[in-house]
């Protein structure tokens, strides 16, 4: 029940004017000039105090046994016990509680809306068909560019050759090319070859976002000092080949000379 | 029974606060309904989110396979037929030879490919059934690898690398046999896909050559280690 004046200065509807200023009085005795229920005690007994004043109040205020017991003072600084609803507002106030939306459920929907999201930030990080359709693509012709450059080698320019080549692949296939060419270079000027490296086919074995492998089939011509004509060497390799940024690099190539 | 509470509301001690915006449980209520609503809404984006990315990705940590999934396992079963079709047209011998001919040789080979390609093959067969007859010639082959140029839902092109052996009595009616060098061999095949199997309906040898363009099923039957001719009967 939401406190009055009276209830404030401790007095009931009835009390004359000088029982009030006597509860005024008390009231504010031992209180400093900065408390707030100072003030609270000041404003009820200027509403009180003055007559006009106090009949406009006390037609807002139902009738109220003079004896009910005033609060105590800790209802001047405490927060006050709201009012009781009237009779009339029971129903809009059910019809409120009703439509108050339950907690578990906001707790529920925030849960599956959470458990989506992740999902779909999951999915979010995986290759897209159209993705892995198009990295595959890139790698094939990436695949028939690189073959073409590291099959082939001109024992006029080996440090060059080695070189370009060694831009195609990634570092841990380097190392294996390296040392297969240091055999190479250490032959090639003795005999002059030469090796150009022509494409016939080539075809995906497996497809991927990041890791393809590609079949080529190639011919290299070879010529060497001691030959008239090239010796046409027909070859096919699997590549095996893993996307760099926007590059894509030879990882892996394992090759079967077929017939010369 | 109500009671109005104390008319002036400026102490903030004892006044209730008169607007129902500033009703703490209806602005409680407000915001559960706000709250309601962004979520409902988070929820339909979210559903809609994850049903278009799960469609138009595979994961094959969750089982939901993909177009290039159905792709990738299309390609696999084209090469596994190109080069079960290299392996039985290039194996034979001896002790497939029933009289003049190789029925069960001529069984596998037809199993993996169409009736077109199967009419080609039983005018070529003979040939390889009379070096066998005559000669006693065998032959078995190894496929190195296979790819898949071109594919789609019904047809596709193969690439196959592989090499095949031929062996022949070191003497007439001998048993010990010799076996000739390794001639490899690179084919392009061609498959249909009929009834849900893929089927070979034609192959041709890649030299790279500019003649590439005859048939394996025309190519004569010798042991020259050319790709036209070794991937012949």
């Amino acid at each position: 029940m939401t406190p009055t004046w009276y209830d404030l200065l401790g007095v009931g509807q009835g009390a004359s004017a000088e029982e009030i200023r006597a509860a005024w009085k008390a009231g504010i005795a031992d209180l400093d000039p900065g408390d707030r229920r100072f003030r609270s005690l000041n404003q009820a007994a200027e509403v009180l105090l003055d007559p006009d004043r106090r009949a406009a109040y006390d037609a807002t205020l139902e009738p109220e046994p003079d004896d009910e017991a005033p609060e105590d003072d800790a209802s001047l600084v405490e927060p006050v016990e709201p009012a009781q609803p009237h009779a009339a507002d029971k129903p809009a106030a059910t019809a409120t509680e009703r439509g108050v939306v339950p907690a578990w459920l906001l707790a529920a929907l925030a849960v599956v809306v959470a458990l989506l999201l992740a999902c779909a930030g999951y999915l979010v990080t995986q290759p897209s068909d159209d993705a892995i359709a198009t990295a595959t693509s890139e790698a094939q012709g990436a695949a028939e560019r690189a073959v073409t450059t590291i099959l082939a080698y001109d024992y006029r320019h080996l440090d060059e050759d080695q070189q370009a080549s060694g831009e195609l692949m990634t570092s841990d296939y380097q190392k294996k090319y390296d040392a297969l060419f240091s055999q190479i270079a250490a032959n090639a000027p003795d005999l002059k070859v030469v090796v150009t490296v022509e494409l016939v086919a080539s075809g995906v074995v497996r497809s991927g976002d990041d890791r393809v492998q590609v079949l080529v089939f190639v011919n290299r011509p070879t010529l060497r000092q001691d030959q008239a004509e090239p010796v046409v060497y027909r070859d096919q390799a699997v590549l095996t080949m893993v996307r760099s940024g926007d590059e894509w690099l030879v990882d892996d190539m394992s090759t079967n000379q077929l017939a010369g | 029974m109500a009671v109005p509470p104390a008319p002036d509301d400026r102490s903030g001690v004892i006044s209730e606060p008169t607007s129902t915006d500033s009703d703490p449980r209806k602005t409680s209520h407000s915001l559960r309904l706000t709250l309601l609503v962004v979520l409902l809404v988070l929820l339909v984006v979210s559903v809609a989110a994850v049903g278009y990315l799960a469609a138009t990705r595979p994961v094959s940590a969750l089982g939901v396979d993909g177009d290039q999934d159905a792709l990738q396992s299309e390609r696999e079963s084209v090469m596994a037929q190109a080069e079960q079709f290299m392996r039985r047209i290039n194996t034979y011998g001896p002790d497939l030879l029933e009289g003049d001919t190789m029925p069960k040789y001529r069984e596998l080979v037809e199993e993996v490919i169409t009736p077109k390609f199967a009419a080609d093959f039983e005018k070529n067969a003979p040939l390889a059934e009379a070096t066998v007859k005559q000669a006693g010639v065998g032959r078995t082959a190894e496929v190195f690898s296979t790819g898949v140029s071109v594919i789609d839902s019904d047809s596709a092109t193969a690439l196959v690398a592989g090499s095949f052996t031929q062996s022949y009595p070191s003497s007439p009616g001998s048993d010990d046999r010799v076996e000739t060098d390794p001639a490899p061999f690179r084919v392009q095949v061609s498959l249909l896909k009929i009834k849900g199997t893929w089927l070979v309906d034609d192959f041709t040898p890649l030299t790279g050559d500019t003649d590439d363009t005859g048939t394996g099923t025309d190519a004569p039957g010798t042991d020259v280690p050319a790709p036209t001719e070794g991937a012949s009967p």
